[in-house]
């Protein structure tokens, strides 16, 4: 009895678990609703297929006015009835089976699939073409909101008229739903996942605008980026990438974004972001993520990088710091062996250290420095903190070299994170 | 002897290594407080020798030895003197003294290497495992000195430390090129 009542103490008192336990279910559950979906489109393979071997089977028996009729042989039972009566038990009892099973399965197969909300507005679209649409002449029709009263003011006006002036003939890129384009350019590239244009904006911003100081705060100039939005919805293929400048790439690909029909989260599980605990948003928000159209999902995959811009940035601009040291030491193998010496010198560096720990350089210190290992939750304050004395000024801890130029570290930086996105750089602490 | 002279100071783990450079250097050491496992921090400490004159010493706090563990061999090569430390309510880690010298005098090739040796914790006095006399005696055969010190007094540390770093910045002969920089200038000042 004791022991019962701690267990389940211990269980429900640490809420962590408790939440990674319903996250899990709930991760298992949506991938079951989508196997089952699956599942679903089989058996309706499967139906066909007997649809055709009961319809085979019934003709070759001299039976097919059974078949030829309707669909819902339901409704003229007699024929059925009299064709039986003229058989043996038997015989009638598996004419009966095989008659009964093709007329369900038949019915299964006409079943209306579920239908989404996007169909039932293209249809509504059609008949009503004045409450919900104005139909150009050419196809756009597609790449205006629909908005919920049904009037046409609530359009956005920007869209509306960039729509009327550009005009593609359905070979636009913005404000095209996700799915449009990626079917387009499945025509080109089988089994693409990410629309090319999203590909190629994000591939010159990683290639030539690292090394651009703002490069996704500073917008480009309204008129160039309005002419080269022009420009792409008229003919991407036929499109200059090369004579793009970084800025442009990135204004238009925050553009492209902004002019999705449907906000890339879409709208459906809005209510849902707001969440207080800081845990539970976490989680709520990869569940949600596994909830997205598969287009809008591989979307986000790409572009989170960039969405966490100084991270992003802070890494490739590691990246490529990491590449040129290594080329650099390519070079002249003899110099890096002389350096190596040489700085072991300077540093008395007399320990090599393993995985995980530092040593902090504290020049100002008469403890000038430090071998510390780092746990896994070890911050820069902590560090810092094992150096001050009684009336010393605040100290910083910075992170000096490797991939990097030199780096103030925030207080409460987690330093693990830090040493493995570069594990060559000293580690210094001054004011 | 370049940018001050290295010395390592090791011993088994727990006999006070950091206290007594603490106390040595800040003088804020809190005997009895909680103390992080040490795994290799530097210190400059600038001594005043008998000659008067400042002199510069690295001191390496080396990482306390366990059973079966032993002092990096890198240490050996780098170091211009040693202090070894022992505990006096433990006679293992006295024990484990004798072996650092002897496994110093192994390695020391022709190098002339300093050492000291600190007996520490003398103020638990009834839990005293190493006797003054058998730990002098040693020191004797093995031609070192030895001081017992406890980190309650600071003033206890500061000699042995005066003299390391004097033997250590000794001119080496009476013929080689005397250093004016070293003469005694100014009034003498106790800077430990």
């Amino acid at each position: 009895m004791l022991s019962s009542s701690t267990t389940s103490n211990s269980t429900t008192s640490d809420p962590k678990h408790v939440a990674m336990e319903t996250y899990w279910r709930e991760v298992h559950s949506i991938e079951e609703e989508k196997d089952g979906e699956e599942e679903e489109e089989e058996d309706e393979r499967k139906s066909m297929d007997e649809v055709e071997l009961e319809e085979a089977w019934l003709t070759d028996a001299g039976l097919a006015s059974l078949v030829t009729g309707l669909p819902l042989a339901d409704e003229e039972p007699p024929p059925a009835e009299v064709l039986l009566s003229t058989l043996t038990h038997q015989q009638a009892t598996t004419v009966r089976k095989r008659l009964d099973n093709y007329n369900e399965t038949l019915k299964k197969r006409n079943r209306q699939p579920i239908r989404d909300v996007r169909d039932i507005f293209t249809e509504v679209g059609h008949k009503n073409t004045n409450a919900f649409y104005i139909k150009c002449k050419t196809n756009v029709q597609h790449r205006l909101k629909p908005c919920t009263k049904g009037c046409i003011n609530c359009l956005s006006e920007h869209s509306l008229y960039d729509c009327l002036s550009s005009c593609p003939l359905d070979s636009g890129v913005f404000g095209v739903p996700l799915n449009t384009l990626l079917e387009k350019d499945r025509k080109k590239f089988p089994g693409v996942k990410v629309p090319v244009v999203f590909q190629k904006l994000l591939c010159i911003l990683e290639q030539t605008g690292l090394l651009t100081e703002g490069i996704l705060r500073v917008p480009a100039s309204a008129a160039r980026v309005k002419c080269l939005r022009r420009e792409l919805d008229r003919c991407y293929e036929g499109f200059d990438w090369s004579a793009l400048r970084q800025v442009d790439a990135s204004s238009l690909l925050k553009l492209f974004i902004r002019e999705l029909p449907t906000p890339l989260l879409t709208h459906t599980h809005l209510s849902t972001y707001r969440i207080p605990s800081e845990l539970h948003q976490v989680q709520a928000l990869q569940l949600l993520t596994l909830l997205l159209p598969e287009a809008n999902r591989e979307i986000l995959r790409v572009k989170l990088h960039p969405d966490i811009v100084p991270k992003f940035l802070l890494s490739q601009v590691r990246q490529m710091n990491q590449v040129s040291i290594q080329k650099q030491l390519g070079l002249s193998w003899t110099s890096r062996l002389l350096r190596k010496k040489n700085d072991k010198n300077e540093r008395d560096q007399i320990t090599e250290l393993c995985e995980g720990v530092i040593r902090v350089h504290a020049p100002l210190h008469t403890k000038i420095s430090m071998v510390i290992q780092l746990e896994e939750q070890t911050t820069a304050k902590d560090i810092t903190s094992r150096f001050e004395c009684e009336n010393s000024p605040v100290q910083h801890l910075y992170e000096v070299g490797g991939n990097i130029c030199e780096r103030r570290l925030h207080p409460d930086c987690v330093l693990l994170d830090v040493y493995r996105a570069n594990p060559h750089c000293d580690w210094l602490i001054k004011p | 002897m370049g940018k001050g002279c290295k010395v390592v100071v090791c011993g088994q783990a727990a006999v006070g290594k950091t206290a007594i450079l603490e106390q040595l250097l800040y003088g804020n050491h809190t005997v009895g407080s909680e103390s992080n496992e040490t795994q290799e921090d530097v210190y400059v400490a600038s001594v005043e020798t008998d000659r008067g004159v400042k002199e510069q010493l690295r001191l390496y706090d080396t990482k306390g030895l366990n059973d079966g563990q032993d002092l990096p061999k890198h240490y050996y090569s780098v170091a211009d003197g040693f202090v070894l430390v022992y505990s006096v309510d433990s006679l293992e880690s006295f024990k484990r003294v004798d072996v650092l010298k002897k496994e110093i005098d192994k390695s020391r090739d022709k190098k002339e290497v300093m050492v000291v040796v600190l007996g520490n914790k003398t103020d638990l006095r009834e839990r005293r495992q190493v006797e003054h006399e058998a730990a002098q005696q040693w020191a004797r055969g093995e031609k070192v000195k030895l001081w017992e010190v406890s980190v309650t007094e600071r003033t206890s540390l500061i000699e042995p430390f005066t003299q390391l770093t004097s033997r250590l910045t000794q001119p080496q002969s009476k013929s080689a090129f005397p250093l004016p920089g070293r003469k005694s200038k100014g009034s003498p000042s106790n800077d430990i």
